[in-house]
């Protein structure tokens, strides 16, 4: 019933042993799983929709869908929240609890050692004080500080993280204003590829952010892989730091 | 000298026909009384001959067709007060006769000191100077009803064409406002008036328009028209006939039972 | 002529505050930056206060300033060809209806054919509004059915719009409805400056001129023709104008209420009373009230973006309230 377990159920569970995702999950602009999903019947997270799959266990996140969660509890099914991954050690605790749920401890281990053996090859020192920073600006213009999973992906790509610097726990307005003057090395921008129109991307075609963070500054980023804690989301930080790694800030010294 | 020529003028509003074949000229300047019970289709006469009112039949002032004279030379010509007496905003009342003066001013010009000087004289003559920096609002029936009358007046029209303009008023006013329309003709001006009391109608009127379901029925002088064969018949009543100055006057005295007049259809 | 004579005070006065109100909105943003560093950015255009500056907040000035002016101009033209103090483009549920308009325009996909079909989508709304309006008011100058009739409009125009949101395939869209329904100049650009501002002017235009048609309109439709004043002309001006300015304006800032409500009334007194000279007046004071509102936003929670609609309602509601009040006490 959720895009993130269910890329992570997907990864996790034997063939046959999935019954069902959520449409988002075999949508190929929101899933890297999409073409697993492709086999699966979908659902819209609707009870009815469940009921009639008459699974043995619903795997749901924790703000999903409440009054369907609470309903298919008290129609008696069995249903597993899942709190969504702010850090690797979340998506690793994910994967195992994943793994005893299906009956799947083996493989859970299996894709966890592997996450970790790439994790460690890709891990440099953290990120000192003369690494750049990278600030990320998302519709209605939102950043993203620290306790993230975009903290960590940032951090583990060797760079420092805007929202951090600017002691943003979690996710924050910042101004437009605010982030022309924190002036990051990087601006990474959530949804501006995002086809369908609305009012809340709007502010990502502002011309001042083609003027101040065009061109090098600009970190193009596959959000498939930051959206959810999966093992998958390593790709993020791989190419992350082929894009922006490495070098040091030219940010001067803000006032804050 | 403004001459005014209806020619079976018609007005249909829906199925009802509220005016039928009215004929009549006005060559000199008068007094003209428009009477008839309610319903008698006073009212739209008056719109029609303001050009307000889409009619059949022909309609000419000094010869030419009202309803394609432009509406600026037509304003500058005819001045309407209607029967009701709302001024929508509390303005001064010198901003309220200065409205008078629209029709003789530029695109975008405020008032001239020219047009202040008119509205002012209208102002004096109706006796409302002093109300000059007054709300309107804050004046009396009969005080916001001389107002109103300078402003026609302030748009220094060659003919005047009034609603019912002394209902409400008491009769020191209705006399008052008569005289002055009174002299409005003197001056060269025709006057239209519709009245309900035949008093006043047959006192101070040269001629009277006897309208009855939207026909002219009688259109004369008012000791011809007010004969008591067509109170009898256009009103249902009975009057009195006493001479007040020289002049015939009309008092309505009772009802004549048996006939139900008082509603016409 | 005291009030002849005050007029061109007031007039330099109202233009003067929202002059002032202008470069506050350039100086006071989302972000402190001192007036200093702020002068100094016109010499080093490359800064990213200079940025700041042109990009950011000049866009948001001159969109309070014109929305702003649109918005009181609109009011007070409505009020007095309806004849009806309460005649307020948020009110009569134009500003939604317009609303309606740029939300079919922007999450149908049709501002990607070509930037101008959001501002002429709001206008349509506008228009249909307007026209629909005049049609059920024009009649009456009752209190109550132009009441009634922008409760209707508002409801409908506000259902569709959250239908047309939750239709609309942008995971975002469905958040959308308080902006759409409460207005905001956040962030807009000098690109919107560009969709908006020629509309606006446009409409402001054909607003202006009926302003001697309306002082005759004081005296009832029948007099105003009488006086030479030709109506329908008025009425195509006072509708078309409307609907051009408040579509071009709500396309890029939302339905924002009361301006067109509050500005006309606390001027009025001071004109005289007559729609004419209300006209300019409305204009400078909606622009510095937008202004001042859009500051108040800025500075009460910068961190929040506060809705400018809110703003305007917490000081329009009551006002309106009052307004209603008064108007029945003076009509019983």
């Amino acid at each position: 019933m959720n895009l993130c377990t269910d890329q992570i159920a997907m990864l996790v569970a034997a063939p046959g042993q999935l019954v069902s995702v959520s449409y988002l999950a075999a949508r190929p602009d929101a899933s890297l799983m999409s073409a697993q999903a492709a086999g699966l019947t979908i659902n819209h997270g609707l009870a009815e929709e469940i009921l009639r799959l008459d699974p043995d266990l619903v795997i749901s996140g924790t703000y999903t869908r409440r009054a369907t969660v609470n309903m298919l509890r008290r129609l008696g099914r069995r249903v597993e929240e899942f709190a969504p991954a702010n850090g690797f050690a979340d998506i690793r605790e994910n994967v195992r609890r994943m793994g005893e749920l299906l009956g799947r401890e083996g493989q859970a281990a299996r894709l966890i050692a592997a996450f970790d053996a790439e994790a460690a090859a890709l891990a440099a020192a953290p990120p000192g004080e003369g690494a750049p920073v990278l600030g990320s600006f998302g519709a209605n213009s939102y950043t993203t500080g620290g306790g993230t999973l975009e903290n960590e992906i940032v951090g583990a790509a060797g760079l420092r993280h805007l929202g951090e610097e600017l002691a943003i726990e979690g996710m924050a307005r910042l101004p437009l204003e605010a982030l022309v003057l924190a002036d990051p090395d990087y601006v990474l921008l959530w949804e501006r590829s995002l086809d369908d129109p609305s009012r809340a991307a709007d502010i990502l075609r502002h011309p001042v952010l083609d003027a101040r963070f065009g061109g090098e500054r600009r970190v193009s980023a596959d959000s498939r892989a930051w959206i959810c804690g999966t093992p998958l989301t390593l790709e993020a930080v791989a190419k992350l730091r082929t894009d922006a790694g490495g070098g040091t800030s030219s940010l001067r010294e803000t006032n804050r | 000298m403004i001459r005014l020529d209806c020619e079976s003028v018609a007005v249909r509003r829906g199925a009802r026909e509220t005016l039928r074949g009215v004929s009549f000229s006005c060559e000199r300047p008068q007094l003209v009384g428009v009477i008839g019970p309610n319903g008698a289709g006073k009212s739209t006469l008056m719109r029609a001959m303001t050009g307000l009112q889409p009619h059949a039949g022909s309609l000419r002032w000094q010869g030419r067709e009202l309803a394609a004279m432009p509406p600026g030379e037509r304003a500058r010509l005819i001045a309407y007060m209607p029967q009701e007496r709302t001024v929508h905003w509390p303005m001064d009342c010198i901003e309220v006769v200065l409205l008078g003066r629209l029709p003789h001013r530029g695109g975008f010009g405020g008032a001239s000191a020219d047009d202040l000087r008119q509205a002012r004289e209208a102002m004096e003559r109706m006796d409302v100077i002093g109300f000059a920096r007054r709300p309107f609002d804050t004046l009396s029936g009969g005080e916001q009803a001389r107002v109103l009358i300078a402003r026609m007046l302030a748009q220094a029209p060659h003919a005047c064409i009034a609603d019912e303009p002394v209902n409400g008023l008491d009769p020191a006013h209705q006399i008052a406002l008569m005289q002055v329309l009174a002299e409005l003709v003197a001056e060269g001006r025709p006057v239209f008036v519709s009245l309900h009391d035949l008093t006043l109608a047959s006192r101070w009127c040269d001629r009277l328009l006897l309208l009855d379901r939207g026909c002219l029925v009688a259109d004369g002088a008012p000791g011809e028209v007010l004969n008591a064969e067509r109170l009898a018949g256009v009103y249902g009543i009975r009057a009195e006939h006493i001479d007040i100055g020289g002049r015939p006057s009309v008092v309505p005295s009772d009802l004549i039972a048996g006939e139900d007049h008082v509603e016409p259809h | 002529m005291t009030a002849d004579r005050r007029y061109p005070l007031l007039l330099a006065g109202l233009g003067l505050l929202a002059a002032l109100l202008f470069l506050a909105s350039l100086g006071i943003g989302q972000v402190w930056i001192d007036p200093l560093t702020l002068v100094a950015a016109f010499r080093d255009t490359q800064s990213a206060e200079a940025l700041i500056l042109a990009e950011i907040r000049l866009p948001r000035a001159l969109l309070g300033a014109g929305i702003g002016a649109i918005l009181g101009l609109s009011g007070a033209v409505l009020q007095g060809f309806l004849r009806n103090p309460l005649a307020e483009p948020g009110l009569l549920g134009i500003s939604a209806s317009a609303s309606l308009g740029a939300v079919i325009a922007i999450y149908a996909g049709l501002t990607a054919l070509h930037p101008y079909a959001l501002p002429l989508c709001a206008l349509a709304g506008a228009l249909v509004a307007v026209t629909l309006v005049q049609m059920l008011v024009g009649r009456s100058g009752d209190i109550l059915v132009i009441i009634l009739a922008g409760v209707a409009l508002s409801s409908l125009a506000g259902a569709l719009t959250s239908l047309a949101l939750n239709l609309a395939p942008s995971p975002f869209a469905a958040l959308e409805i308080v902006f759409w329904m409460l207005g905001s100049l956040t962030d807009r650009s000098l690109v919107h400056v560009g969709l908006a501002l020629p509309f606006i002017l446009v409409g402001g235009v054909m607003l202006a001129l009926t302003g001697r048609a309306l002082d005759a309109l004081a005296l009832g439709p029948d007099v105003a023709r009488s006086l030479g004043v030709n109506l329908d002309r008025t009425r195509v001006l006072a509708v078309v104008g409307t609907a051009i300015g408040v579509g071009g304006a709500t396309a890029v800032s939302g339905a924002i209420g009361f301006v067109g409500l509050i500005v006309p009334h606390l001027l009025r007194p001071l004109v005289g009373h007559r729609p004419s000279r209300l006209l300019p007046a409305s204009a400078l004071g909606g622009a510095a009230f937008l202004l001042a509102a859009d500051i108040a936003v800025r500075v009460v929670m910068p961190e929040r973006d506060l809705k400018l609609g809110v703003v305007t309602a917490i000081l329009g509601a009551p006002f309106f309230l009052w307004l209603l009040v008064s108007l029945r006490r003076r009509t019983a």
